[in-house]
């Protein structure tokens, strides 16, 4: 018998060991996660091949970007099956197409703008698209900004600041946006998402999260939101339930739907580590990938860490 | 020159070296302080002196408590000069006269229930009165409860589990109440102050905090609170400004009214390292009690912890 976990309108087949790899080959981990608009699944990785691609079955089909990025961290998937990618180790962004080609960067791979300057980029995490195809850009752990660039990479402007409160951030850790131009930022470190208007106004946060890492919606008016929630890596609060990690589905006010993820972190199927990056295909299925490797030590300071482990995730939508 | 911090009604002059302790003697740290009816000032600190007495220059009075308090937590003042007492560490409450007799003890010395069991206690924090005498204890850091008991220590109810949605906690680390009823527990690892009626019904909960520890009110009608908070502590935002530790005062809604407490962490008479134990005396100074010295190893794990950090100072209110 399969689990079917989550609940409602939301409820998942687990399919386990989905991703086929070619041999000898693996994720390390899996950052963030995109389908193009033939439900071929793109896996951004930490490993030796930084872009997997697979089938809707899981079987592979090619690999790109070897040698090119230092550390995935987002992936964000164009209307024009574009690749947004995200790398917060080489503090850029770049647009590729589906096989690879670089058509747009944005920021000096290698080179990050001074910590906290509020200049593009310092380990910048995440991007968006608005209406008119302008770019957001969430940055990330050394800066506490948005910024919004043109769909040719000129800046637009930028918000933002180090805080708790409305408009400032504590770790922006990625962002996502409907057809209304609305703007959606993980705030995770202040365990709460904010709500933007297209030029930075604030207009709303929701709360009752933890950790809110990865979000993704479908580009419509008044979407679902997915969120990938991290559990609790400190040492005060490591061993308390039902704090994640786990995936929360939201309406987009906010108010949850559905969850998925046992009370703790965990290797079964039903739990997670490290719910990073989320994606979901035309049929509603939900891929997440799981920084599993980068979060191990930090929810099992005295367990090995198991080789290899499971970073990629696909929970089949049931009707 | 007097160093002056805060902002609007609520500034302060800082009082530095205030606490005149006997030669020898320290507190190592402090984890609550309470002000009496003559506003004598009650330190209750984790040294060889649980409780130390002083005058409001800082003259010092008396000491008790020794070899009783295995890991100060909380202290709240009752309306009859009586000093309720939680140690975390040996997981009970202790109503005491000024002097130091024990009155009533509510939980087992040494004896924790269960981790998560939600029976009292496991590492309970701090006590908060009802309008009525009933006392309220947080149940802290090893389970996710508020307890309710009458004023001779029977155990009327307990509300709450681990998570984040309303109603949840994730460290219940301090309470208060007003003349209303209302009772207010600091959610510290949810980011959040939760306000529920005097039989735990959720009423609402007050955001843009960061790690909310010490809570403060007078106990009046729509009294403002004095909220101390904690700091980036994570190896990813030990480093960002504006997240704490600082003080926050808001009013009856969680509005902020006045805030100080320099951009990091830090031994500078207008910075802090772990504000964790508020209390005001009748004329409107403030007293923090600090567990600087639990938080520096998480602010400077390569930097060895001084043999004295100030855990206490007075801010005295400018008028």
């Amino acid at each position: 018998m399969a689990d079917i976990v989550g609940s409602g309108d939301f409820k998942y087949r687990i399919v386990e060991n989905w991703a086929k790899l070619p041999d000898g080959w693996s994720f390390k981990e899996v950052a963030a996660v995109g389908v193009d608009s033939q439900d071929r699944v793109y896996a951004f990785t930490r490993g030796e091949h930084p872009m997997m691609v697979f089938d809707r079955d899981g079987n592979f089909l090619n690999s790109w970007g070897e040698g090119l990025w230092p550390r995935a961290h987002g992936l964000h998937m164009g209307p024009d099956d574009s690749l947004y990618m995200t790398d917060d180790g080489a503090h850029c962004v770049r647009k590729c197409s589906l096989d690879g080609k670089i058509l747009l960067e944005i920021g000096i791979p290698g080179k990050p703008a001074p910590y906290m300057s509020g200049e593009p980029f310092h380990r910048c995490t995440h991007t968006a698209l608005s209406p008119k195809g302008d770019i957001y850009v969430s940055d990330g752990y050394g800066n506490a900004r948005v910024h919004k660039f043109s769909p040719d990479g000129k800046l637009l402007l930028s918000w933002g600041e180090p805080g708790t409160d409305p408009g400032q951030f504590n770790i922006a850790h990625n962002i996502c946006t409907d057809a209304d131009g609305w703007v959606y930022v993980a705030d995770r470190e202040n365990h709460r998402v904010q709500v933007f208007d297209g030029n930075g106004k604030y207009e709303t946060q929701w709360n009752n999260l933890h950790r809110p890492c990865g979000l993704y919606m479908s580009y419509g008016h008044h979407p679902v939101c997915y969120i990938g929630e991290l559990g609790p890596g400190m040492a005060v609060n490591r061993n308390s339930p039902n704090l994640g990690a786990r995936v929360s589905i939201v309406d987009h006010e906010g108010n949850l739907l559905a969850r998925i993820g046992d009370p703790h972190p965990g290797l079964a199927p039903t739990q997670f580590l490290g719910p990073h990056g989320v994606s979901v295909d035309s049929r509603g299925d939900i891929y997440v990938g799981e920084v599993a490797w980068t979060l191990w030590p930090g929810l099992f300071p005295n367990e090995p860490r198991p080789e290899p482990l499971r970073t990629l995730r696909k929970f089949e939508k049931v009707r | 020159m007097a160093i002056i911090v805060g902002t609007g009604d609520f500034k302060y002059r800082i009082v530095e070296d205030w606490a005149k302790l006997p030669e020898g003697w320290s507190f190592k740290e402090v984890g609550a302080v309470g002000v009496d009816g003559k506003d004598n000032v009650y330190v209750f600190n984790r040294g060889d002196h649980p409780i130390m007495v002083f005058d409001r220059n800082g003259n010092f009075l008396r000491s008790w408590g020794e070899g009783q308090y295995p890991r100060a937590h909380g202290v709240h003042m009752g309306p009859d000069d009586s000093i309720y007492l939680t140690d975390d560490g040996g997981h009970f409450v202790r109503k005491c006269s000024l002097d130091g007799k024990v009155l009533l003890e509510i939980g087992v010395p040494g004896k924790p229930a269960p981790y998560m069991g939600g029976e009292p206690f496991h590492r309970c924090t701090h006590t908060a009165l009802s309008p009525k005498g009933e006392i309220y204890v947080s149940d802290g850091y090893g389970n996710a409860k508020v307890h309710k008991y009458s004023p001779d220590g029977k155990l009327l109810m307990s509300w709450g589990g681990p998570g984040t949605n309303p109603g949840e906690f994730n460290i219940v680390h301090n309470i208060c109440t007003d003349t209303d009823g209302w009772v207010y527990v600091a959610d510290r690892e949810n980011h959040r102050v939760q306000v529920f009626d005097g039989n735990g019904k959720y009423e609402s909960q007050w955001n843009n905090l960061h790690r909310p520890c010490g809570l403060y009110m007078d106990y009046t009608r729509h009294p403002v609170c004095y909220i101390g908070e904690l700091g980036p502590v994570q190896p990813v935002n030990r480093n960002s400004p504006n997240l704490g530790p600082r003080v926050s005062i808001v009013d009856n809604h969680g509005k902020l009214l006045s805030r100080f407490g320099d951009l990091h962490a830090g031994t500078a008479p207008t910075a802090f390292l772990g504000p964790h134990g508020l209390s005001v005396d009748s004329h409107g100074d403030l007293y923090v009690g600090e567990v600087s010295w639990t938080q520096w190893p998480q602010f400077y794990p390569d930097t060895p912890r001084p043999a004295y950090i100030r855990s206490l100072q007075k801010y005295e209110r400018v008028r």
